[in-house]
């Protein structure tokens, strides 16, 4: 029997629907950290470049598989983009996952040196889950960095009230970018 | 046979075939040099053996699916790093030799390797951080990361109905 995940990327506070593809694999490219030397597989997909929406996931000694679908989702296939801020953005939070009982982790690779690093973690967890860890996740300047669980006294009502950053400029990424928009203006 | 130069993570390059001789490693202290002479004229190569060993002969040859290989397998410098040719399946050397870093060629290094390619041979070379898979199709050489090549592998195994699906 396959089940059909919901594919969403989690990174801080922040949960975009889809994961990304490229020449048929999920991509890492992290923002901070190196990655001279060879990355890990996420995923290979059944797909052409851009984003998976909803997906049947096959697990083979290489690593998962994903294969679109279009049935309704029983599952969420969550990308968690762990991260640790580098020079330049010390005072920014980073943002980490305790993965629980509740997911089941399929793949993982990281950087190895450089400025700051990242961990992404391909997950299979339950629906809601994503939601639930980027709502606790607190991103602001000065703010220590976070491992979060996931919390069951979150409820998933709940996620409405907390509003979850979607397209906010506030972190440094962003903030960089804005800048760079600014300079290009002026 | 058409004879191509191999480094690691870099593409192979076909050679002109102009040399008298080939020669794969390096003269001196910790190292070793192989040296194969070649004969004939023409676009195609052959290794024939012979009771004084082997020759490489130039000539009109029907082409063939295998090819003939360098395989340099020394990156950069690296105190540690393990150069050779890993996972190695459907190579046949012929000739080899051995390159070393350091005047006394205690450092580091490894081997330079003339080999017969079967169609579909593989093998990974590492550079100094990384590492890359070559295969020779029959035709062409194809070269992977690591990541490619099991997502490749990944995919076959899921058309042919093998796995766990979640």
């Amino acid at each position: 029997m396959k089940i059909s995940h919901i594919a969403l990327t989690l990174r801080g506070n922040r949960v975009e629907n889809g994961i990304s593809v490229k020449a048929g694999q999920i991509p890492f490219e992290p923002r901070w950290g190196m990655t001279r030397h060879n990355a890990d597989l996420l995923a290979a997909v059944a797909a052409p470049d851009g984003n998976v929406g909803k997906v049947h996931v096959a697990v083979v000694a290489e690593g998962p598989v994903l294969v679109p679908c279009e049935e309704a989702p029983q599952r969420e296939l969550v990308l968690v983009q762990q991260y640790s801020t580098g020079s330049g953005a010390k005072r920014w939070p980073g943002f980490g996952v305790a993965f629980g009982p509740e997911v089941r982790i399929l793949s993982e690779t990281g950087t190895s040196s450089g400025s700051g690093h990242e961990t992404w973690v391909l997950v299979s967890a339950l629906l809601g889950w994503a939601q639930n860890i980027a709502c606790q996740f607190v991103d602001k300047r000065d703010e220590p960095g976070q491992t979060i669980s996931f919390n069951l006294e979150i409820k998933k009502s709940k996620f409405g009230e907390k509003e979850i950053e979607v397209a906010d400029s506030a972190t440094p990424v962003d903030m960089i970018a804005a800048m760079n928009r600014q300079w290009k203006k002026f | 046979m058409k004879l191509f130069w191999i480094a690691p993570g870099e593409k192979p390059e076909e050679s002109d075939l102009i040399a008298d001789q080939i020669g794969v490693g390096e003269y001196g202290r910790g190292r070793s040099k192989g040296v194969i002479p070649v004969i004939g004229s023409g676009p195609e190569l052959r290794v024939k053996k012979t009771e004084d060993g082997v020759v490489l002969v130039r000539g009109n040859w029907p082409s063939e699916d295998r090819c003939l290989a360098g395989i340099n397998t020394v990156g950069a410098y690296d105190r540690f790093r393990s150069y050779a040719i890993h996972d190695a399946q459907g190579i046949h050397p012929i000739v080899s030799g051995t390159i070393a870093f350091g005047e006394a060629g205690r450092v580091n290094g490894g081997d330079e390797v003339l080999a017969i390619v079967e169609p579909d041979a593989e093998f990974r070379l590492n550079s100094k951080y990384a590492s890359t898979w070559y295969r020779w199709t029959g035709n062409e050489w194809v070269m992977e990361t690591p990541a490619e090549r099991k997502a490749r592998l990944a995919l076959e195994k899921v058309d042919k109905g093998e796995g766990e699906w979640l």
